[in-house]
């Protein structure tokens, strides 16, 4: 080697133009990349929502244009099931859960916030949440609403949503988005066959307790309420079966629902 | 540096595959080829990433190795490294979301992937950016081969599918083939890897390891 | 308290980092040949996972999360760069001082600490830590947890291999090949601590 580099000096230099180029390369990358990947994501939900909802995007148009056309986002109150006022809300300055619009409401980022935060009872957790947050989003379309959920299944917290009739008790449909459960057994909740068994399933009974349920492969009896898990993956199921009891329960969408029930009749 | 003249670039290139397979032979950057392979297009995705960070790494590495101080070399192969890493997870964020959501974790660790940190202290500290290059490539595409041969068989045999087109159709779907639940399992790739070494060292018996021959003699 | 508890089996059990996730696996492999090195590197691993994680934990919330430092900027694409360099610094300081303050510790550990800074087992803990969105305590018992958990695999596999020696193996499989398959196995039996709730 023609120079020798091991001086503090030289090492210093080497390491600080190092540093610099990669800190704006690194920079300019997610700088660059940012409204791409803000837009993926936007898209990823937007076309889970409208897929649960049936809504199919029409050739020509993307993915955002159906999900403005089609779809309408509320953010309720899960304690009294009604819609947030957002301008009150944004009224109270520091202290408002809800800073945007509707649309850019992350309930999962609101868990975590203190204006926002609601901490599940232990004997009511049967899904795993601990914390979750007090306001969730609700998407309408013109016939149906579309519920996010999430909890534990056998590895993973599940995300989903859940597509109910503005009966408030009729499921429509159900997709996971994001979940990390056994490629081929758990994993098969993204089976389309698998989804098309909750189709039709009613929620609550007529005195109002929720009977919906996810059964062991093969146990499904009921026809008004019982989903038939997956082959293979009980574990699993009864997550899935967990995740549907807390967030259709009265911790849940429960009051929301029943409101609906009564606009509906 | 006269060992540059002994290795020519095909020699640099063809080694990594079956000669000198960095997954089979040196044990590097085995983490990632069990849990991405269950389906084929994880797999394909890290193959190309890993591919691509390893020679962009040996090669930059290589452009500036005279002026690397021997004191701070790891930390600057690091930053190097690193910073292509998150270029390659941001691109995958922006155009690949679903593909970097099931990847999740694992594109970070490629930064600790042994395969590039390998690489990058074994060869393109000593030889010319070109050549850095290309065994760069080389042994991520070696390390790549790996996880397409495991992926295409779990996918396969496990799901009944390839890149996600059936192939066998399982009767979850109405078809006949009861998939193998096994396979699936993330612990199947170490049978198949395991499996593989063998048959490559049944082809390259100079490969096999005689250290426990010793003992057995005692 | 419980929910720490949870936490902690299922960090080392339930999601074992060497078994269940296959994270650290080229050190797993290659320094899993005795007892005692594997001890030593386990050792080794818990003590900087312990550290690593909640300082990790630590940058995260207060620099890197969007709006952390300053309201509208989101560093968290600069996450990898920045967990690797806090990892490299601890690595470095706790061999400083394990030398200057505890020269017998050091002369067991010390060996392998160099080695922990391109483990991935510390960089996985932390970006699963960061991807769970653990906060400050959770992930004090996570670091542990899975720092434990890695150790736990790679002495119970330097254990095995430690009889493996004496069997007679096909010449092809010998040694790596066997490695691989066995871990398999363990991996296997790991599996059937999945689905524990607590």
């Amino acid at each position: 080697m023609a120079n020798n580099v091991n001086t503090v000096g030289k090492t210093f230099a080497v390491v600080t133009a190092l540093c610099l180029v990669c800190s704006i390369f690194v920079a300019g990358a997610a700088v660059a990349l940012h409204p791409v990947q803000a837009r993926a994501k936007a898209t990823d939900m937007q076309k889970n929502i409208l897929e649960v909802a049936g809504i199919s995007v029409d050739s020509g148009s993307s993915v955002a244009d159906s999900f403005k056309k089609n779809i309408k986002t509320q953010i309720i109150d899960l304690s009294t099931g009604k819609p947030v006022d957002l301008a009150a809300e944004k009224a109270l300055g520091k202290k408002a859960c809800v800073t945007g619009d509707a649309d850019s409401f992350d309930f999962k980022s609101a868990a975590k916030n203190p204006n926002c935060t609601y901490e599940v009872k232990a004997e009511n957790d049967v899904a795993g949440i601990r914390l979750r947050s007090k306001y969730m989003p609700v998407y309408t379309s013109k016939d149906s609403v579309i519920l996010p959920f999430y909890g534990q299944g056998l590895w993973s917290t599940m995300y989903g949503y859940l597509a109910v009739a503005p009966d408030g008790n009729t499921v429509k449909g159900i997709i996971y988005y994001d979940q990390g459960e056994t490629a081929g057994l758990g994993g098969e909740v993204t089976n389309p066959k698998w989804r098309a068994k909750w189709d039709g399933r009613k929620v609550y009974a007529d005195d109002g307790t929720m009977k919906l349920k996810v059964t062991k492969y093969g146990k499904a009896q009921d026809k008004d309420f019982d989903v038939d898990g997956i082959s293979g993956a009980t574990l699993t199921s009864r997550g899935v079966d967990n995740q549907i009891k807390y967030w259709l329960g009265s911790d849940g969408y429960q009051k929301y629902l029943a409101s609906l029930k009564e606009g509906s009749k | 540096m006269a060992a540059e003249e002994v290795l020519t670039s095909k020699e640099v290139f063809t080694r990594p595959f079956f000669k000198m397979n960095p997954i089979m032979l040196q044990v590097l950057g085995v983490c990632s080829s069990l849990a991405v392979t269950s389906s084929m297009q994880t797999a394909l995705i890290m193959a190309i990433s890993v591919s691509l960070v390893t020679a962009c790494s040996s090669f930059l590495i290589s452009c500036i190795r005279n002026w690397i101080p021997g004191a701070v070399r790891i930390i600057v192969q690091m930053t190097i490294i690193a910073s292509l890493v998150i270029v390659v997870d941001q691109l995958l964020k922006a155009f690949s979301y679903d593909l970097s959501k099931q990847l999740s974790v694992y594109v970070g660790l490629i930064i600790t992937n042994c395969i590039v940190m390998g690489r990058a202290e074994a060869f393109a500290m000593k030889y010319s950016p070109k050549l850095s290059f290309i065994d760069g490539l080389a042994n991520g595409f070696g390390y790549g081969m790996v996880l397409l041969v495991v992926g295409t068989i779990r996918e396969i045999l496990g799901s009944g599918t390839w890149f996600g087109l059936t192939i066998l159709p399982t009767v979850n779907n109405g078809g006949w083939y009861v998939p193998c639940g096994l396979l699936v399992m993330p612990p199947s790739a170490f049978f198949i890897i395991g499996l593989l070494i063998w048959a490559l060292r049944a082809k390259f018996p100079d490969q096999d390891e005689p250290e426990e021959f010793k003992i057995q003699e005692d | 308290m419980e929910h720490y508890i949870s936490l902690f089996v299922r960090s080392v059990f339930i999601e074992n980092l060497a078994l269940a996730f296959f994270i650290g696996m080229c050190t797993f492999l290659a320094v899993s040949k005795t007892v005692k090195t594997a001890i030593g590197l386990g050792v080794a691993v818990v003590f900087v996972q312990i550290l690593a994680v909640p300082m990790n934990n630590l940058v995260y919330t207060y620099v890197l999360k969007p709006d952390a430092l300053v309201q509208g900027i989101d560093l968290s694409f600069l996450g990898f760069i920045t967990y690797i360099a806090v990892i490299a610094a601890i690595v470095q300081i706790l061999e400083m001082i394990l030398d200057k303050y505890f020269p017998a510790l050091y002369n067991t550990l010390g060996i392998f600490l160099p080695l922990i800074t391109v483990n991935c087992a510390i960089f996985a803990g932390v970006s699963f830590m960061v991807q769970r969105e653990y906060d400050f305590a959770e992930s004090v018992v996570y670091g542990f947890g899975s720092g434990l958990s890695w150790a736990l695999a790679l002495v119970l596999m330097a254990a095995i291999r430690e009889r493996l020696k004496y069997s007679d193996v096909p010449a092809g499989l010998r040694g790596l090949g066997i490695t691989f398959i066995t871990a398999g196995l363990m991996a296997i039996a790991f599996m059937s601590f999945s689905g524990i709730q607590i």
